[in-house]
């Protein structure tokens, strides 16, 4: 006897009775609701819900969205420094990620992070006292630049880094979610590692110079946390910029380069030489805060004068503006970078 | 649009409208002054072109779903899954998405050449969101799912790049997420590794995350996902139940690749006529016959070869025979026992002529099998080819 069914799977009961020899008729019956409770598959998704099938005419939709769904990407200020804060883990990470993997497999490694510094001091000392005979109010040549060869390359290191910091990992952007000014500001952070490296020659050029730092050092921490937040403003700004117009890659090399010679890092701003008009400083100090901050560092570690507090303040105005203007215009432009790279 | 909260590890598309502009071109000076000059001479009508990637997707996932993303290449399957992570923006309507998402995606790209192995689980870890702490938890764990056990403290640059792949890819399986999502990787590691990922794949499932499974290799998603959502150029065909969807978006696939006869060569193949027993339907265990015409040049000894395939991709089998051809002859060839569910198929035929290069091989015709579906495989289980075989079963 043969017997089907739901007219699908064919079952030889005969083969089956003589294989169990058990009771007849109903033995096969049970068999067969095995088979029939399995047989009309009801969908269902993972959760055992019954599951609907939608089709969709792709004709009824609409050329173009309705204007009142159009997306609109509220930035809250802070709402996203409070995710930033708790990214500083990601941030540390990539912080030694950059900073390792700059050092490792060079023959000098972290060496290069002292030799660089010291090169650009030769030649300033070069180019500005021993050709341009520049003033240094009586201070060690070399420690005089040397305090602004540091604080100049930890800003312009990170003009480099920014506009490299996002479009260097655009790949990785466009794929995982994360708040993405922690890219420009572990590079930010990798080179404050290199600069506190180099601090520590600071303080082996003062013993072999046998100068002592002066008391007003106290103020420095001051422009320091300053320098930090205009790196870090000029940076991001930098990297967001970069990814919608990249000709930014070239022009930037170039400004920081002519940075150099118009911020007093291998002179004093107030060098009769250099004929700096008095009334100017305050709008150097505005456009570009290095001013201020280079020479109140010299003016505390060196001189034991107060920073130019006047300077210092119209300088923080204009960090200020630099670091929440960045911050906002990168939080607002942001959006955009996965469309555009 | 309704604003309830939303539990971790759902989400919602409503309405997502994405557009992109494909002549980049237009953002550089030279060309922006070269369109000025022609809007000036009125040759330039409209602005910049605009493309819609994706049209009004509206679809909702509750948390545990495991839900597919099928359709061809530039259907928006990948706009969307950006979108779903975050990382772009819609045009219009709203991306809702709750907890924490995981993406094993094609990650090289975050890990970093010069560093080892063990550093980059640290660094890559953190910036899938897991912390120091998780990532030494689960190290070992991770270490022996990439197999990579011997490496660790090697640098990556000096791994293989299956190795680097797979690195990167178990770092994101641990992440233990609300929503997991997963773009189109299995096909880059080797057999035993696609097997570990489709397991941790049901593993998280199980533990009450969604799954959001992108693929062109229908078989898998059919295997791992309950519902599927079928994007055809940017708009949604289809959402259901994966079966019912898949059935739909192989039919759409055969109507537009259209069958073509080719007509060149010594040996043509004409006309192709398939039939089940007395003329009929191909049904499924019973008789099959198919007869094609084939024009050769000049009679020759070639080998034919007939096929039958599910989708237009590789043959499930095929079968050949040598004959003497010459002006119009007609090939008949029977299969006594078809072994193919019901569904839809294709014959492919080829030609093998006495120089032993392949005239043709491709689909010449589709037909339907008439006949019991295939008991669909256990989750988790890749189904390779829709074989249909007898089966006897009884309980003891």
């Amino acid at each position: 006897m043969t017997c089907r069914i739901f007219g699908l799977i064919t079952l030889d009961v005969v083969d089956w009775r003589l294989s169990v020899g058990g009771p007849t008729v109903c033995g096969g019956d049970t068999v067969i609701e095995e088979f029939g409770a399995r047989m009309p598959e009801q969908a269902v998704d993972n959760l055992g819900r019954p599951l609907a099938m939608h089709r969709y005419d792709a004709a009824a939709v609409p050329a173009t969205p309705a204007r009142e769904l159009r997306y609109h990407h509220r930035f809250k200020l802070w709402r996203s420094l409070r995710e930033l804060m708790h990214s500083g883990e990601l941030i540390w990470s990539l912080t030694m990620r950059s900073f390792i993997s700059s050092y490792k497999q060079e023959a000098l490694g972290v060496g290069w992070a002292v030799i660089q510094p010291l090169l650009s001091m030769v030649v300033l000392l070069f180019l500005f006292h021993k050709v341009g005979k520049a003033n240094t109010f009586g201070a060690n040549a070399a420690l005089f630049t040397y305090v602004g060869v540091l604080a100049w390359n930890f800003f312009s290191n990170n003009c480099d880094a920014g506009v490299g910091a996002l479009i260097g990992n655009m790949t990785l952007l466009n794929k995982v979610h994360c708040p993405r000014e922690v890219f420009p500001i572990s590079s930010v952070a990798a080179t404050g590692i290199t600069t506190i490296i180099q601090s520590a020659v600071l303080v082996i050029l003062f013993a072999i110079f046998r100068v002592m730092p002066s008391g007003t050092i106290v103020w420095a921490p001051i422009l320091i946390v300053m320098m930090i937040f205009l790196t870090i403003g000029v940076s991001i700004m930098l990297s967001v910029l970069v990814v919608y117009f990249r000709d930014l890659r070239r022009i930037e090399p170039m400004v920081v380069q002519f940075g150099l010679f118009v911020t007093p890092v291998g002179f004093a701003l107030n060098d009769p030489k250099f004929k700096i008009p008095h009334s100017w400083w305050g709008a150097i100090s505005f456009i570009n805060p290095m001013v201020p901050i280079i020479d109140g560092l010299r003016r505390c570690i060196l001189f034991d004068q107060q920073p130019r507090w006047g300077l210092v303040g119209i300088g923080a105005i204009s960090t200020a503006i630099y670091f929440f203007g960045g911050y906002i215009l990168f939080k607002k432009i942001e959006t955009g970078i996965a469309d555009v790279a | 649009m309704s604003r309830r909260p939303v539990p971790a590890g759902a989400m919602r598309a409503n309405h997502i409208w994405k557009r992109f502009r494909p002549d980049r071109k237009a953002k550089r000076l030279r060309t922006a002054m070269h369109y000025r000059k022609a809007t000036q001479q009125g040759l330039r009508t409209k602005g910049r072109q605009w493309t819609w990637a994706l049209r009004d997707i509206d679809f909702s996932v509750d948390p545990g779903e495991s839900i597919a993303l099928i359709g061809a290449n530039g259907s928006g399957k990948s706009t969307m899954l950006k979108i779903l992570s975050q990382v772009m923006y819609p045009h219009s309507g709203l991306m809702e998405v709750e907890g924490r998402v995981g993406a094993l995606i094609e990650v090289a790209a975050g890990i970093h050449p010069q560093l080892s192995g063990r550093e980059n689980v640290y660094i890559y870890g953190s910036l899938l969101g897991l912390s120091r702490k998780d990532v030494t938890r689960r190290f070992d764990d991770i270490i022996a799912f990439a197999g990579v056990e011997h490496a660790v403290d090697r640098l990556v640059k000096f791994y293989s790049s299956g190795m680097k792949m797979r690195i990167g890819f178990a770092i994101a399986a641990f992440l233990e997420p609300d929503i997991l999502l997963v773009d189109e990787v299995l096909s880059v590691g080797d057999a035993s590794f696609q097997r570990r990922c489709l397991e941790r794949m049901s593993e998280v499932l199980a533990e009450g995350a969604t799954l959001v499974y992108v693929s062109h290799d229908l078989a898998t998603v059919e295997a791992t996902c309950a519902r599927a959502v079928w994007l055809d150029y940017g708009v949604m065909r289809a959402d259901g139940p994966v079966r019912a969807v898949l059935t739909d978006y192989r039919q759409a696939i055969e109507e537009r690749d259209k069958l073509e006869l080719r007509a060149d060569g010594d040996a043509r193949i004409g006309e192709v006529v398939v039939c089940g027993p007395d003329g009929g339907p191909a049904r499924t265990d019973e008789a099959f016959h198919v007869r094609l015409h084939v024009d050769a040049m000049a009679p020759m000894d070639a080998t034919v070869f007939l096929g039958v395939s599910e989708g237009p991709s590789t043959p499930i089998f095929s079968v050949r025979h040598e004959v003497r051809l010459g002006d119009r002859r007609a090939i008949r060839c029977t299969i006594p026992s078809l072994p193919l569910p019901g569904g839809k198929y294709y014959v492919w035929a080829g030609i093998r002529g006495p120089r032993k290069d392949l005239l043709h091989w491709s689909p010449v015709a589709n037909f339907e099998v008439v006949g019991p579906d295939l008991d669909p495989a256990p989750n988790g289980v890749v189904r390779m080819a829709p074989l249909y075989t007898r089966a006897a079963w009884d309980l003891e």
